[in-house]
């Protein structure tokens, strides 16, 4: 409720600033200019956000796929594990956008899977992280305990190891949920507006390049409501797995 | 025929070195079915690695070590209780037996199996399987926590659960790691009593490991005394049967047992 108070006044005090000193619209518009551009620009951003969701969206379901198998096959084998250890050190450490261009070289006939493609590269890491460390914190007694009783590694998987990394997992899951927005986002950006199909990003080039603030603020604030509504679905996900398999991860306490 | 007891398992002169070091020197031992085994030692003599050379978890540099018992028939149960969170404790004390059962699916009763005529799904071995749950959660207090989660239980409780886990699989051996060394003293000498009858009801074998003289003096029939650097000093007999005379706590015997183990300390010490 306060949360929700405190935004309302910024949005009023911000309205008032700018009729008082009659900031220019290029600048800064009022918030009831963006709430007219929003409306009238509505249909186009609608259209925009679908392609932008379906990027993201794709990213993001390759990368917890992907993710969770590497992550497994990773903390099964030390071969795996040490043979992707310099990949993954590059994807955590190379600012994925700058691979972007690449890709767009790569795949120059068709944009979305760039998109896809790069949006991806930003989210998968730490899907394969979190399922590492998922896996690692499986109880080491209950490890040994089913290796002494000869229990099958898939038996072992399905009652011990899975339960217990999946929390783990699913914090991943909602880190790369944020993370699959900001690699389309910024892979649009690189793209930039040759593309024929249409995201957010390309709106908010567009308003920029035309100095039109208020249509930008309308796409900004669709990229920000989406983001948050990514935000909190995933983290809804996560405490109720964390209730469910009762395990207290670090993360579905904070925010 | 002699009515001597059966060898479980023995150990002869075995030896664990690791990264050069030498954790395990010349141990031979015998554990026979029944009896009160307890490993005495100060931290890091390797009374933990024989117990997991025991169970076969630990290979040996040198010795030999004879199992006349399946991995089926021994059950361990460690410093903490290691249960799984998210199953409640009729079903973790449930976990390992259930996965353990010839015929797991008949037991968990969630699958139907085709031979079986439904009226007479997986009774018999489920009948008796929760039969002696709730004999062993009874034992222990538990009988009314069957639906609560190890985050709802002290660590007593989980340690309690622990124990029902492993007694779930009947063993005829079971492996004790220190079990009762992270409770506060009531709670650890409530769980030693319950050892004991659960001994006394059962007749399993156990072996524990701990560095506390005064519980391998109460809870063992025979005492192997571990010198800092992996080798057995002496074994220490408590009474003639491991069914024969339990020592009361606070007793004179304890005293004297507590001297002769000191002293066999003292004397491997000045030895150096």
């Amino acid at each position: 409720m306060r949360s929700v108070l405190s935004f309302l006044s910024v949005l009023l005090i911000w309205q008032i600033v700018c009729i008082l000193f009659s900031v220019p619209a290029w600048f800064l518009p009022t918030p009831s200019a963006v709430a007219v551009a929003l409306w009238t620009d509505g249909a186009v951003l609608f259209h925009s956000l679908v392609f932008t969701a379906k990027v993201t969206t794709l990213a993001f379901f390759l990368a917890c796929l992907f993710g969770v198998v590497v992550g497994f096959f990773s903390y099964i084998s030390k071969n795996v594990r040490e043979g992707l250890l310099p990949f993954t050190i590059l994807l955590q450490t190379t600012p994925v956008v700058s691979i972007a261009p690449l890709l767009i070289v790569w795949f120059r006939n068709n944009a979305f899977a760039a998109l896809v493609a790069c949006a991806w590269l930003v989210c998968v890491y730490p899907m394969i992280s979190a399922t590492v460390s998922g896996f690692r914190a499986t109880d080491a007694n209950l490890r040994r305990l089913f290796r002494l009783y000869r229990i099958s590694p898939w038996k072992s998987l399905w009652h011990l190891e899975l339960p217990s990394a999946l929390p783990f997992i699913l914090n991943g899951v909602r880190v790369a949920g944020g993370l699959a927005l900001v690699g389309a986002i910024g892979a649009e950006f690189v793209a930039g507006t040759g593309g024929q199909e249409l995201g957010l990003a390309y709106r908010l080039l567009m308003a920029a390049y035309n100095q039109e603030t208020a249509r930008l603020f309308a796409a900004l604030s669709v990229v920000s409501l989406y983001g948050v509504s990514i935000h909190f679905s995933l983290e809804w996900l996560e405490k109720w797995a964390a209730r469910r398999w009762r395990v207290k991860t670090a993360s579905a306490t904070d925010v | 025929m002699n009515n001597a007891p059966d060898i479980l398992l023995s150990c002869e002169d075995v030896e664990v070195v690791l990264g050069g070091r030498k954790i395990l020197n010349s141990i031979s031992l015998a554990l026979h079915e029944g009896d009160r085994v307890a490993l005495l030692g100060p931290s890091g003599c390797g009374k933990s690695t024989l117990l997991n050379v025991m169970a076969g978890l630990q290979p040996t540099s040198r010795g030999v070590v004879q199992r006349k018992i399946a991995a089926s028939e021994m059950a361990f149960v460690f410093q903490e209780a290691s249960l799984l969170p998210w199953k409640n404790v009729q079903d973790n004390a449930l976990v390992l037996a259930r996965l353990l059962a010839p015929d797991a699916n008949s037991i968990s009763g969630s699958r139907s199996s085709s031979l079986h005529p439904p009226s007479l799904q997986g009774s018999p071995d489920a009948a008796s399987l929760h039969e002696r749950l709730d004999f062993l959660l009874g034992k222990v207090g538990l009988k009314e926590r069957k639906k609560a989660y190890p985050d709802e239980l002290s660590g007593g409780m989980k340690m309690r659960v622990a124990l029902v886990r492993a007694l779930m699989l009947q063993p005829r051996l079971l492996l004790l790691d220190e079990p009762f060394s992270a409770l506060d003293d009531l709670t650890r000498e409530k769980l030693q009593d319950e050892l004991l009858e659960l001994h006394a009801a059962s007749g399993t074998a156990y072996v524990l490991v701990t560095h506390n003289m005064e519980e391998a003096v109460l809870l063992a029939q025979r005492i192997f005394v571990f010198s800092a650097h992996g080798s057995i000093l002496k074994e220490i007999r408590t009474s003639d049967t491991p069914q024969g005379e339990k020592i009361a706590r606070g007793s004179t015997a304890i005293m004297s047992l507590r001297q002769e183990i000191r002293d066999l300390w003292q004397s491997a010490q000045g030895g150096e």
